[in-house]
């Protein structure tokens, strides 16, 4: 399971998480809700292993291991999948050519056989079919010159693909119409496991009626000051932020 | 008799005193220095005609009156070789090299692992003598026969001075003249080695002709003539060098290449070096002038250039295409690597005289390092070039802050139908890039390896496969150490 | 059909050699010398000998100096006055913008009934030259004028320093903003075989705001010489607007310098027009000297005849965070002949700097030539640099739409040429300047060239 204790992050020498407490199991959907500015965007990136983000106290214990002390890369072997808010283009490098590299290099790191070629496509072709996505986006060069909904379900097709332990889905929702919402909500339901653990970091609340999470808690002042279960994700929507945001006494 | 054949062999020797050399009759150098008799020398060593030995005297006398040898307006700090303290001539060599794969150098064997080198050529690269590993006599025999049944000519130049004169005469220096450039000037008095081409009428050669299959290929040239003519709808592919790292002892490389195409003929010209850069201050590198140019000298003729150069610790080249015919087509495709402290000045001339034609440039260079990366290029339409056309393309990518990547392009315009478009950007590997590779799985080095790939794809998709698949990781190995 | 090389003004060989040019120049300058304004300011005399005896040791630029690469002066350096104008009473048919501020000079003299500078803020001081050299508080002007112009390349600059006679001190306080201040340097040409050497300094201080537009303008076919240098400086969060018209004399010759000197948050925008002489070279350096500055060049130039015009501008990137936009625009027609030279170079500290250029050239007719060098010099990674650059005639697509709604070939292609060299004059905020640049526009092309609707 990953367990944040009391983690303390500064940016740009501002304090914006302040004491994070967090646990998370696997087989859980979790979902961080709060208004802008709250640290949403800053948990993922502090998870995923940005450059930029200063810990200044706090550990984040990863299946037993210690989160912080890892580089990105080993962070995704084993098993940390961040789907971006913003993902960026890389021109001239294939989708297939890129998510077979990500592939082999978390199978290499498992011990397990790396996918060759044909292999490689059968399983992309597969995925890409549940998601509904025309199979000449193999070819295309990464996000670029993608709508949103497009770069969005890139990030759900490349989880598929690499089978997280734990996936933090930041914003997902962002720039989405109700279709693609749909798309990409069935990609999200159709990962959850048992074996799996999802993070989602959104501000609305409108992801959560189509992926409906068990623990959601509200991030404000740079710390979860509230948690419950789906129920409080309506509570929100109705009554807004202002109340709760306002750490307990 | 065995005593008369040993006296004519010393007065045979004797006969070399005339060159005032020293009295070694084994010695195969000609000492150190240019002078007319090292020109002679190197005339008679190749049994050269005299036509031949006076063209060189033309260029060696053209050479002692310039009063430059060196470029001053390229953007490149040097020291100027010292013209008098280097070798001009050595035969080949027949050294002990190592006579297994055990005796070579573990780090040299770990870069043909890391480039892909299939194992076979592995031992021939690292000097292996060549019957100890496998038949490259009999391979290159088949394969010539092959050739010679088409009545397509490749061997030596210095074979082709000799057996195939009225060609030679014909086009060597037609291209790059003998007072084109001091290094032209001085290759023209002095090269020893190169290969010539010669496609017939509408014959397309079957295969890539690679300097690999050359005898002796793999002790280099520095100062090597290349002249390739296809006739009348003729075609040719021809690939230079390779992806193992070339150490020499000769650090100045002046190479000169000549390539005529006629009505209807295309030749393709693909160059992946990778030149030793010298340590990690730049000591002991390669300097790599060479003078490249090709006239499309008949109607709807294509020549393009492809290259992916690293490593020289001095870079200067200009692959350029004259476009003489009508409806005649030229093509620069081009990544340039420098890293650490190289220096690179390089890009193309396309020279539009004639009607109609057309003209690609694509350059790709990446710095890292301390290195610094000019692209030099011109494009000039001249006033009979009606409705002829230029799309350039120059990106320059930085890794790290401490390099520099330049753009000098010189446009020059004298017909009004003539269009002239021209693009350069500077970016450098975005930390969000990196960041997303990583996230992905992929290290650090692998991120930039795969990024770097992607802003060449347009260039390496121009390469032979074989060739593109090594310059692929070529570019990934030259750029080890360059994102901390 | 081909054309020879000895129609091109400048392409003859010269009789001798750059140095020996210089020769007559140095000898005017001693002959003029203890009547210059400032004689009596040792700092000024000393910088004066200087920059002659810069100029003596270099001569006329030439075209192994790289940044002359494509403008020939050999032929006119040959034969290059070196004496000053002749007097003129006339008052001269010249453009002026109504609302403006301004200085007139007619051929090299100050020319107060034809000026007006009555209507000044207080903390602006606006003073002729000479005017300003003997007023007492001269010593801001010294870092200027005693500029030392070294490099060989701008040794024309070296001479304007040693001959400067006449021109413009503006000075604004900080916070100060003036609406445009119109210079007009005319020159009655006459039998021409005379030079002006005009010096205009401008200094803009922290968050000042200033139009500056300059005309130089020539009536007659005499050759004459125009070698003026302006310099500004722009203090930080202060803004420069510096727009040129430049309507030479069919005969004269043209060599401008312009180096600006940016403070960090400054910003710094130019607008030229070149229109006249039958050899032109304007230079502008642009020195981004602090964080976050920006600047933004524009020019349209029109080459007939057997007009040669070179725009030649260099922006240095120094400080992190510049932003800088580059837009050229040419057509030249008959056997006219244009140069654009554009570089950017930025420093390995710069970083965050975006800096973009477009250059398009149109070639109208067979003898029509244009030559550019967009030059980028960048040593800083995170930055954003690109530049673009087309050389060709008017789009028969676009032509054939014109006729298509019944225009005319003719027409569509003057109105084609006026849209096409008009963008960087569009650019100008401030209408009073917008309207007299197009208004010159228009004259040149023959045709009114209409500001679009609202």
């Amino acid at each position: 399971m990953i367990v944040i204790s009391n983690l303390h992050v500064l940016v740009d020498g501002k304090a914006i998480l302040r004491g994070l407490d967090l646990t998370i199991r696997p087989g859980e959907v979790h979902a961080i809700m709060g208004p802008n500015g709250a640290g949403k965007s800053t948990l993922s990136h502090v998870l995923a292993g940005r450059a930029g983000y200063e810990v200044t106290e706090g550990r984040i214990d990863y299946f037993g291991k210690d989160l912080l002390a890892m580089e990105p890369e080993e962070r995704a072997r084993e098993g940390l999948f961040l789907a971006f808010q913003y993902p960026v283009e890389i021109p001239g490098v294939a989708n297939a050519t890129f998510l077979k590299a990500a592939v082999n290099a978390v199978r290499r790191h498992r011990g397990e056989n790396e996918l060759d070629a044909m292999d490689f496509l059968k399983a992309a072709k597969a995925r890409m079919k549940a998601l509904k996505m025309d199979e000449k986006f193999l070819q295309r060069a990464v996000n670029v010159g993608f709508s949103g909904g497009e770069k969005k379900r890139n990030e759900i097709f490349q989880m598929a693909m690499l089978q997280p332990r734990f996936a933090v889905l930041d914003e997902t929702d962002s720039g989405l119409d109700i279709d693609a919402l749909r798309i990409v909500s069935d990609g999200v339901n159709g990962l959850r496991g048992p074996d799996r653990a999802i993070l989602m970091i959104t501000h609305y609340q409108r992801l959560l009626d189509y992926v409906k999470p068990d623990i959601v808690h509200v991030l404000a002042q740079g710390r979860i000051v509230r948690s419950g279960g789906p129920e409080l994700a309506l509570e929100l929507e109705e009554h807004g932020y202002g109340d709760i945001a306002q750490p307990a006494a | 008799m065995a005593a008369s054949i040993e006296t004519i062999e010393t007065v045979e020797a004797l006969n070399d005193y005339k060159y005032g050399f020293v009295t070694d009759i084994d010695s195969e150098f000609a000492p150190k220095g240019l002078d007319e008799d090292i020109v002679r020398f190197i005339s008679a060593k190749k049994d050269e005609p005299q036509w031949m030995l006076d063209w060189r005297l033309k260029a060696f006398r053209h050479w002692q009156g310039l009063a430059v040898k060196d470029p001053a307006w390229a953007r490149l700090a040097y020291q100027a070789p010292d013209y008098q303290d280097i070798y001009y001539y050595a035969a080949p060599k027949t050294k002990e090299g190592p006579k297994s794969l055990d005796e070579v150098d573990p780090e040299l064997l770990k870069t043909y692992e890391k480039l892909g080198i299939p194992l076979a050529e592995r031992a021939a690269l690292a000097g292996i003598a060549v019957d100890a590993v496998f038949d490259s006599v009999s391979v290159a025999t088949t394969f010539k026969g092959k050739l010679a049944e088409l009545g397509i000519i490749f061997c030596p130049i210095s074979e082709a001075v000799r057996e195939h004169p009225d060609l030679v005469k014909k086009y060597l220096g037609s291209v790059v003249p003998i007072s084109d450039n001091a290094y032209a000037t001085l290759n023209s008095a002095v090269f020893s080695d190169g290969s010539f081409v010669y496609i017939p009428p509408g014959v397309r050669c079957p295969m890539e002709l690679s300097t690999y299959f050359r005898i002796n290929a793999k002790s280099t040239g520095q100062f090597e003539r290349t002249l390739i003519i296809a006739d009348k709808g003729a075609y040719v592919s021809y690939l230079e060098g390779c992806t193992a790292p070339m150490r020499d002892e000769n650090q100045l490389h002046a190479a000169v290449v000549e390539l005529i195409a006629l009505d209807d003929a295309e030749i393709r010209y693909a160059t992946v070096q990778n030149w030793y850069p010298g340590d990690k201050e730049g000591r002991g590198g390669i300097y790599n002038f060479v003078t490249k140019r090709g006239a499309c000298r008949g109607a709807r003729s294509k020549i393009s250039w492809t290259q992916v150069e690293t490593g020289s610790a001095i870079t200067w080249k200009y692959p350029s295409v004259i476009l003489q015919g009508d409806d005649s087509v030229g093509e620069f495709y081009s990544v340039a690597v420098t890293n650490n402290l190289q220096q690179a000045d390089t890009g193309t001339k396309m020279i539009h005289l004639g009607r109609n034609t057309r003209s690609t440039i694509v350059s790709k260079g990446i710095s890292a390092g301390r290195a610094q990366n000019t692209y030099r290029g011109l494009v000039r339409m001249g006033p009979n070039a009606a409705n002829a056309r230029n799309h350039s393309q120059c990106d320059s990518l930085l890794i790290g802050d401490r390099c520099g990547g330049h753009t000098v392009p010189y446009i020059e315009v004298r017909n009004r139908s003539a269009k002239v478009e021209h693009e350069a950007t500077t970016s450098k590997i975005s930390e969000d890039q990196l960041f997303y590779c990583r996230q992905r799985g992929l290290s650090a080095e692998d991120a930039v390896s795969t990024i770097v790939n992607g802003f060449c794809k347009e260039v390496l998709q121009k390469l032979p496969m074989e060739f593109a698949v090594e310059a692929q990781k070529l570019l990934g190995v030259s750029l080890e150490g360059s994102v901390g | 059909m081909a054309t020879s090389p000895s129609r091109r003004p400048d392409a003859m060989a010269a009789s001798t050699t750059p140095i020996a040019q210089a020769a007559p120049q140095v000898a005017g300058y001693t002959a003029l010398r203890s009547r210059l304004p400032g004689a009596d300011l040792p700092w000024l005399g000393a910088a004066r000998e200087g920059n002659i005896e810069r100029f003596a040791a270099a001569g006329f630029p030439h075209p192994r100096l790289e940044a002359w690469k494509f403008t020939r002066l050999a032929q006119f350096a040959d034969k290059a006055p070196a004496d000053g104008a002749p007097e003129s009473a006339a008052t001269p048919a010249v453009d002026i913008i109504p609302t403006a501020h301004r200085l007139v000079f007619v051929n090299g003299r100050f020319r107060e009934d034809l000026s007006d500078l009555s209507r000044l803020p207080g903390n602006v001081a606006v003073a002729e030259l000479g005017q300003a050299l003997a007023g007492g508080d001269a010593g801001w002007l010294e870092p200027f004028l005693a500029e030392p112009f070294e490099e060989r390349a701008r040794s024309l600059a070296a001479l304007n320093g040693a001959r400067a006679d006449h021109g413009v001190a503006i000075r604004l306080g900080a916070g100060a903003v003036i609406d445009p201040i119109h210079l007009v340097f005319t020159a009655d040409a006459g039998q021409g075989g005379f030079a002006l050497h005009p010096r205009t300094v401008i200094v803009a201080e922290d968050g000042a705001s200033a139009t500056v537009v300059t005309s130089h303008v020539g009536q007659g076919d005499g050759a004459y010489w125009s070698n003026p240098v302006v310099q500004a400086r722009v203090g930080a969060h202060a803004v420069l607007r510096l727009y040129k018209l430049q309507a030479e004399g069919a005969a004269a010759h043209h060599t401008a310098l312009t180096t600006v000197d940016l403070a960090g948050h400054g910003c710094f925008h130019a607008a030229t027009l070149g229109l006249g002489s039958l050899l032109a070279r304007d230079e502008v350096a642009v020195r981004l000297g602090g964080p976050e500055a920006e600047c933004r060049l524009g020019a349209a130039a029109l080459a007939r005849g057997r007009q040669h015009l070179d725009a030649t501008w260099r922006l240095a990137h120094d400080h992190p965070g510049g932003n800088s936009s580059q837009l050229f625009k040419s057509v030249a027609d008959d056997h006219g002949h244009v140069v654009f030279q554009g570089a950017v170079g930025v420093a390995v500290d710069a970083q965050k700097t975006d800096a973009q250029q477009l250059c398009r050239h149109l070639l109208l007719s067979d003898g029509a030539a244009a030559d550019t060098k967009p030059e980028l010099e960048i040593l800083a990674d995170d930055v954003k640099c690109s530049h673009g650059a087309t050389i060709g005639d008017l789009d028969p697509a676009s032509l054939f739409y014109f006729q298509a709604r019944g225009i005319g070939i003719d027409e569509a292609r003057a109105l084609l040429v006026a849209a096409h060299l008009r963008e960087p004059i569009d650019q100008i905020e401030a209408e009073p300047v917008r309207q007299f640049l197009l208004a010159a526009l228009g004259r040149a092309l023959g045709h009114q060239v209409e500001e679009p609707s609202a």
